[in-house]
């Protein structure tokens, strides 16, 4: 960690800033546990508390903003600093659009005729489950200012590509059989597609944690598996 | 957009691309290997660097760093201290400025300098710009004039006095008395401006002026600014020296230094992470 700021309240104000950043990760990954967990145990009213609590995530999106813009007016920042102070914008950007994703799958979820169940649902929940995890390594990795950590969740997306590969085709192959089940088949691959969106916003969120601790871009291609047609 | 708004708007967008392509300017100044004592205590330690020329250098560092005695090792402001000794050398054109067969005299005609606190002479706007001119054995009426209404419009005072020459230059705001001595120095024409905090004294507003007259001079004159105002280096200079206990530390584009810096303590300064 950097050393700390002859004027104190600088390194409150960015404290405070990480602190609100690290907010809406939290509620992020909570709108994503509660979006797969209603979608595998057909939970309606989780789903609805999925969707609804988006308007708080807003919020809490336009608190960092805000806050950012103080800081950026109150403290003059420079170098490492105000790499900080940007990174915290995009970075809460990304997670606003992960907290959307959720709130997709949430309102998809809604629009099932039927269950989800067997196979597709333990690919969902895996897929879930690696997005959530790369996020709390990514967000500790930005708490710490930490970027090996960083280039580890950056490069760790390419598991995620493959599981939806696999799904993709599984649901595909499901339309192909059941053209009765095209509708749900639909939205289950929007799902699947969102998922693995959001492990991108998450690799994105990696390349500025890296930006900002360096202050160097993360170069070079990162591991990606594009083995299907685009949905 | 009008056609003034439009071209002053192509000027800016000229200066961040000067700031962030390649730097094909030419040296004005190279340090070598300089040394500085006053008395038994060394002030500056190993100096080495190049001043590009037409470019605004910039030198920031907390006091005692030596910053503003490098400055004044420019143009030789430090031969009036007694006890102050160089080594090293200082080449302007490859001319070691501090060669026995230096003229002094005409090294601060090329080397002009302004001081943090204004000081106009106790003489009419008019006679301390032409001040100089008239040390020189100029007193045609016709060339003082001509010569007063050029610097005082380089200096960016010309519309605030033109019609008030003869009022004592004291009677001044303290912006103005700043860029009245700013036109006194250029009016020698030199072509290098060493500012010693040149802004420090004044309001926000004198020093915006002040900023933006450095931003103008850039085209004519090398200049070289010491400033604690870590914004003000970052708005004004292309380039950024930063010194600490009498060693020039890192020094580098302006937009590198402040944003990333390669060497920690320069980081550790601009962000306040001092002492």
């Amino acid at each position: 960690m950097p050393k700390k700021h002859t004027l104190e309240s600088f390194d409150d104000d960015l404290s405070r800033l990480r602190g609100e950043v690290m907010n809406l990760a939290d509620r992020a990954e909570m709108q994503l546990e509660h979006a797969i967990a209603a979608l595998l145990n057909d939970d309606i009213a989780l789903a609805q508390e999925a969707i609804g609590s988006d308007e708080e995530t807003d919020r809490q999106l336009q608190r960092v903003n805000g806050y950012m813009t103080i800081v950026l007016a109150r403290q003059q920042a420079v170098a490492g600093d105000l790499r900080e102070i940007l990174a915290a914008g995009r970075i809460a950007a990304h997670l606003e659009r992960l907290a959307d994703y959720a709130k997709n799958t949430a309102r998809r979820m809604l629009a099932l005729a039927a269950p989800v169940d067997g196979e597709v649902a333990m690919q969902f929940k895996w897929m879930a489950d690696r997005v959530a995890t790369m996020l709390r390594q990514v967000m500790h990795a930005y708490q710490e200012r930490d970027a090996s950590e960083a280039n580890v969740a950056w490069s760790s997306d390419v598991e995620l590509d493959r599981i939806y590969g696999e799904l993709f085709a599984h649901i595909l192959q499901r339309m192909q059989q059941d053209p009765h089940a095209t509708k749900d088949a639909a939205q289950l691959l929007f799902i699947a597609k969102g998922l693995e969106r959001s492990g991108d916003h998450v690799t994105d969120i990696a390349e500025e944690v890296y930006l900002m601790v360096t202050g160097m871009p993360l170069l070079g291609p990162r591991p990606k598996l594009d083995n299907i047609a685009p949905a | 957009m009008n056609a003034a708004t439009r071209q002053t708007h192509a000027m800016k967008i000229d200066n961040l691309d000067r700031a962030q392509k390649d730097d094909t300017s030419e040296v004005a100044i190279r340090v070598e290997n300089l040394d500085l004592y006053y008395g038994e205590a060394k002030a500056l330690n190993k100096v080495s660097m190049t001043i590009p020329k037409k470019r605004v250098t910039a030198f920031i560092g907390p006091s005692g760093c030596g910053k503003s005695t490098l400055l004044r090792c420019f143009n030789r402001m430090n031969d009036l201290v007694d006890i102050c000794r160089v080594e090293g050398k200082i080449l302007l054109d490859e001319k070691n400025i501090y060669d026995r067969d230096v003229n002094v005299a005409l090294l601060r005609r090329r080397v002009g300098m302004v001081f943090q606190k204004p000081n106009p002479f106790p003489k009419s706007i008019y006679e301390n710009v032409a001040y100089g001119l008239r040390l020189m054995g100029i007193n045609n009426r016709s060339v003082l004039d001509e010569a007063v209404e050029k610097a005082l419009r380089g200096a960016a005072l010309w519309n605030e006095v033109k019609d008030r020459l003869s009022e004592n230059g004291m009677s001044l705001s303290g912006g103005q008395q700043q860029r009245l001595v700013i036109a006194r120095a250029i009016a020698l024409e030199p072509d290098i401006l060493l500012l010693d905090e040149p802004a420090s004294a004044l309001d926000p507003i004198s020093t915006a002026k002040i900023e933006e007259l450095v931003n103008e001079m850039k085209d004519q004159y090398t200049i070289i600014i010491v400033t604690h105002n870590m914004q003000q280096a970052a708005r004004v200079s292309d380039y950024t020296a930063f010194m600490y206990m009498g060693e020039l530390i890192e020094v580098g584009r302006t937009n590198d230094v402040f944003l990333k810096p390669t060497v920690k303590q320069t980081e550790d300064y601009i962000t306040g992470r001092f002492g």
